[in-house]
């Protein structure tokens, strides 16, 4: 780790290529950058006194800074299509700033852009890692603005008035609003429930037990009116297309237990229930805003597909270019892209032929060459030439932006536990509202003075509060506890399928490994210890910067190393101590290598005066929780399995290493799927982890999808979980997090289910005080919500609780086998 | 018991004041980020100015 610490960059985290050399100063300390950009970024960031950035950040956020031309960001149709202009003259403008996902640079970018001169507000989101500015273009020109952003290494993109951005922001402030009104007229209307029922048992003038039912009434209304909306529209809505969901119960409940208690005020009957009805209010709303936030982050993560395409295009009119906005473009415009540039939108190519980057698109990483009068897509990039094309398709008519919303689209699937609990809790709404008439008839025959007060009570009794509350308040807990921990549920069906999950098909490169050399054996030849080979071999490799003299490292009492020389791709040669040594390749290190060292996997050489002294086999670094994350996954009856496109040595080696019995190496994409198709068939659904680009149509099939968080972004767009965090550890989390959301949502129904079946009846037999009837409603609510809270606990506290790290196989699923 | 129809309705008035702060700070983004303002306090605040920090590496002015 600290090895790895000092080969990257201070600022941007990349490795530091060899032979670089470039340091900044900062807080009196030399730290390594990669390039000038992050040296001038680290220096202005300090000299601003915003030094504590780099200690406050949790990752690596910033990337590479680069320079780019803004200055067509100063159009007026860029203005026009992107901001909001204020009478003032003030210009309202949102950016998608890509790293944005810790505080500490949300911080920063306040700090840096509300200290340029006239900016008048600046907002940061960071759930949707979005900024909303508002400046004087007439002070601040938006281009100085992206430079400066671009300066520290952010990536940034503009998001248009029509995007879901600002939708999104309004959903989220209407719940909030909303949920606070429930909660201040739940918060009120209890302290009078708790009036009402001391003076129910010690006795209370009926002027003053009305006038609290009145003040209850008066502070229960808003949260009927205005924070249930939601429920009442809903409900219509479902009316109206003749599909009874979950808003029809609800909505019914509610405005049932409300005109009850309207009624029993009125006519000064024995109970009201105007602090059950804001209970359920707000325990409902809160459920969903929690719901609602992990959703709007998922969606804000896909959000960025289409934002990877640049805001700015070279048009060509003859032989005159201009820097125009992309949105400018039209069908029949000719544009030129330069290479390694994003294309912005779908055109013809015009003249010769190009090869390009398609990876975000179709997933395949290797590039694709077009031919004059193909088809360049949005979003791919151009490898080597630049080149002509003829504007096609443009914004939201591209392949890129259909994918998009294909992959948006998946994502509203609900799971299928949650229909089943929205029928039963239908049907149950259906019968109970067809019994509750017979059972009052009855009564009314029989006793007609208790019939209103019996069916108030059953209505009351079997509101199906606990019922609609049941699976929403599990699923939100669980999206919720993931999230925390770093995980981003895209698709919340996936937490059910994740219980169901057979085998774990792992894409080797980056998910196992870390992507750094290291060593992983030495054979010694000569009478030597490891520790004088290494301690050689790191003296040889002190000066050199490339990864695998990293490898070696480096120790306090390291001998020096006289008369280096270094060779290029072939090794280095040094005295040490009297002695000259080679470290390098088999025919550097040794001229004549003996027959039985070939036979040896070492991948370089020490020698010692021309005689070899040892063989060091280099390995990439298995990622530290890799052997513990396996061992957890086949503790919970899940098979490990290797999927790659890498050479087959390398597979072996790894996949013996992890002690993982079945792989596969040099898979092509297609093979991929195939393969993978054959294992599901035979060993059961799986769960798919990948990072690399080409593992997107193979993340498609598998039953639950997880993307690293380094990822291509279409890998994430086919992914059901993201590992931002690229720690492996997350997956037998994920896993645990899955296998306690599915027995508390069974806990919560059966909970649900059996007090309704004991209390409906008990009530249409007019057993149940009207008291005790509302009494039981809102314990019942409480109880699944106190319940499906139990998910937010730590995972430390978990493990302690369980005997095994991963509580999978038996108390699981009721569909594993 | 007469106290009652004063203190109520004087306490409907704050939740009504205090609602109406609330939708002012939604209102206002003031719940967009809810993540920066807790770095704030652990910083001081020298920003504007443009020395540098005068070369102690951390000011102790960290979480842990």
């Amino acid at each position: 780790m600290r090895l790895s610490a000092a080969s990257a960059c201070y600022h941007c985290g990349e490795a530091i290529p060899s032979g670089s050399d470039w340091h900044v100063v900062v807080a009196g300390q030399t730290q390594a950058v990669c390039c000038p950009g992050c040296q001038a970024a680290a220096a202005w960031i300090h000299g601003q006194g915003l030094g504590d950035f780099y200690r406050l950040r949790c990752e690596q956020t910033t990337a590479r800074p680069e320079a780019a031309d803004f200055s067509a960001l100063d159009r007026p149709t860029v203005r026009r299509y992107y901001g909001q202009l204020a009478a003032d003259g003030s210009l309202s403008i949102t950016l998608a700033v890509q790293g944005l996902r810790c505080a500490a640079c949300g911080w920063l970018i306040e700090r840096v852009l509300g200290g340029l001169a006239g900016v008048q507000r600046v907002e940061v989101q960071g759930l949707t890692q979005r900024v909303r500015l508002r400046f004087d273009p007439a002070r601040q020109p938006l281009s100085a603005i992206a430079t400066q952003l671009a300066a520290l290494g952010y990536r940034l993109s503009l998001i248009d008035a029509a995007d879901d951005a600002a939708q999104m922001t309004a959903e989220r402030r209407d719940a909030l609003k909303r949920l606070m009104v429930a909660a201040l007229g739940m918060m009120q209307s209890m302290t009078f429930a708790l009036s009402l029922y001391g003076g129910a048992f010690e006795g209370m003038e009926d002027s003053v037990r009305d006038f609290f039912r009145w003040i209850s009434l008066l502070v229960t209304a808003p949260v009927v009116f205005y924070s249930s909306r939601v429920f009442f529209v809903g409900c219509w809505r479902e009316w109206r297309a003749r599909q009874l969901g979950m808003d029809t119960p609800i909505a019914t409940a509610i405005a049932l237990a409300f005109v009850a208690s309207v009624v029993e005020t009125l006519r000064g009957g024995p109970e009201v229930y105007f602090d059950s009805v804001t209970m359920f209010v707000f325990l409902l709303l809160l459920g969903r805003y929690a719901e609602q936030v992990v959703r709007h982050r998922a969606r804000a993560a896909l959000g960025n597909l289409t934002q990877g395409l640049p805001a700015l295009a070279t048009r060509r009119r003859g032989e005159l270019e201009e820097s125009v906005a992309t949105i400018e473009l039209e069908p029949g415009d000719e544009i030129r892209v330069r290479a390694g540039e994003v294309v912005p939108v779908d055109g013809t190519l015009l003249a010769g032929s190009s090869e390009v980057d398609e990876s975000i698109l179709s997933g395949e990483s290797l590039p694709v060459s077009k031919r004059q009068g193909e088809i360049l897509l949005a979003g791919s990039i151009l490898r080597e030439r630049p080149a002509r094309l003829r504007v096609l398709r443009t914004g939201s008519d591209t392949v890129l932006s259909a994918i998009a919303r294909a992959a948006e689209g998946a994502q509203s699937d609900k799971p299928d536990t949650l229909r089943i609990a929205e029928r039963i809790a239908r049907h149950f709404v259906q019968s109970l509202l067809l019994i509750t008439p017979i059972v009052a008839g009855i009564w009314w025959w029989l006793q007609p003075d208790r019939a209103l007060e019996v069916a108030l009570s059953m209505l009351v009794v079997a509101c199906p509060c606990a019922l609609s509350l049941a699976l929403p308040a599990a699923l939100a807990a669980a999206g919720q506890s993931l999230s925390r921990r770093g995980i981003l549920l895209l698709r919340s069906q996936a937490l059910e399928e994740l219980t169901r999950v057979r085998q774990v098909v792992f894409d080797k490169t980056g998910t196992l490994t870390q992507g750094q050399i290291r060593i992983a054996r030495v054979h010694l030849l000569a009478p030597w210890t490891e520790a004088q080979a290494l301690r050689i071999a790191r003296a040889l490799e002190r000066e050199a910067t490339h990864p695998i003299a990293r490898a070696f490292g480096s120790a306090a009492d390291d001998p020096l190393a006289m008369d280096l020389r270094q060779v290029a791709g072939q090794g280095v040669e040094a005295s040490v101590e009297g002695c000259r040594y080679r470290l390098g390749r088999a025919d550097f290190a040794v001229e004549q290598a003996p027959a039985t060292w070939v036979a040896q996997a070492a991948d370089i050489w020490l020698s010692a005066d021309g005689r070899p002294v040892a063989g060091f086999e280099l390995s990439d670094a298995l990622r530290a929780e890799a052997p513990a994350v396996l061992a957890s996954l086949r503790q919970a009856g899940l098979l490990p399995r290797i999927l790659s496109g890498d050479a087959e040595a390398r597979v072996a080696a790894l996949a013996a290493r992890l002690r993982i019995e079945s792989w596969r190496a040099g898979q092509r994409p297609q093979d991929k799927q195939e393969q993978l198709d054959c294992w599901q068939r035979e060993a059961g659904p799986a769960l798919m982890v990948g990072d690399g680009v080409n593992d997107a149509p193979v993340l498609g099939r598998a039953a639950v999808a997880v993307a690293m968080g380094c990822g291509a972004d279409l890998a994430k767009a086919h992914a059901d979980l993201v590992l931002p965090s690229g720690q492996l550890q997350a997956l037998p989390e994920a896993l645990s997090t899955a296998a306690r959301c599915a027995q508390i949502i069974r806990q919560n129904l059966a909970w649900a289910i059996g007090y309704n079946l004991i209390a409906v009846p008990a009530a249409a037999f007019g057993y149940v005080p009207a008291w005790l009837g509302a009494l039981g409603m809102s314990l019942s609510s409480v109880l699944v919500v106190l319940n499906s809270l139990r998910l937010l606990k730590p995972a430390a506290a978990r493990t302690r609780d369980h005997a095994s790290p991963l509580p999978l196989g038996d108390e699981a699923s009721p569909s594993t086998p | 018991m007469n106290i009652m129809l004063v203190l109520i309705p004087l306490s409907l008035l704050l939740v009504i004041a205090a609602a109406y702060a609330f939708f002012w700070a939604v209102d206002n983004g003031q719940f967009e980020n809810l993540d920066t303002p807790a770095l704030d306090m652990l910083i001081d605040d020298d920003v504007s100015t443009s020395g540098s920090r005068s070369g102690t590496p951390t000011d102790g002015a960290g979480p842990g």
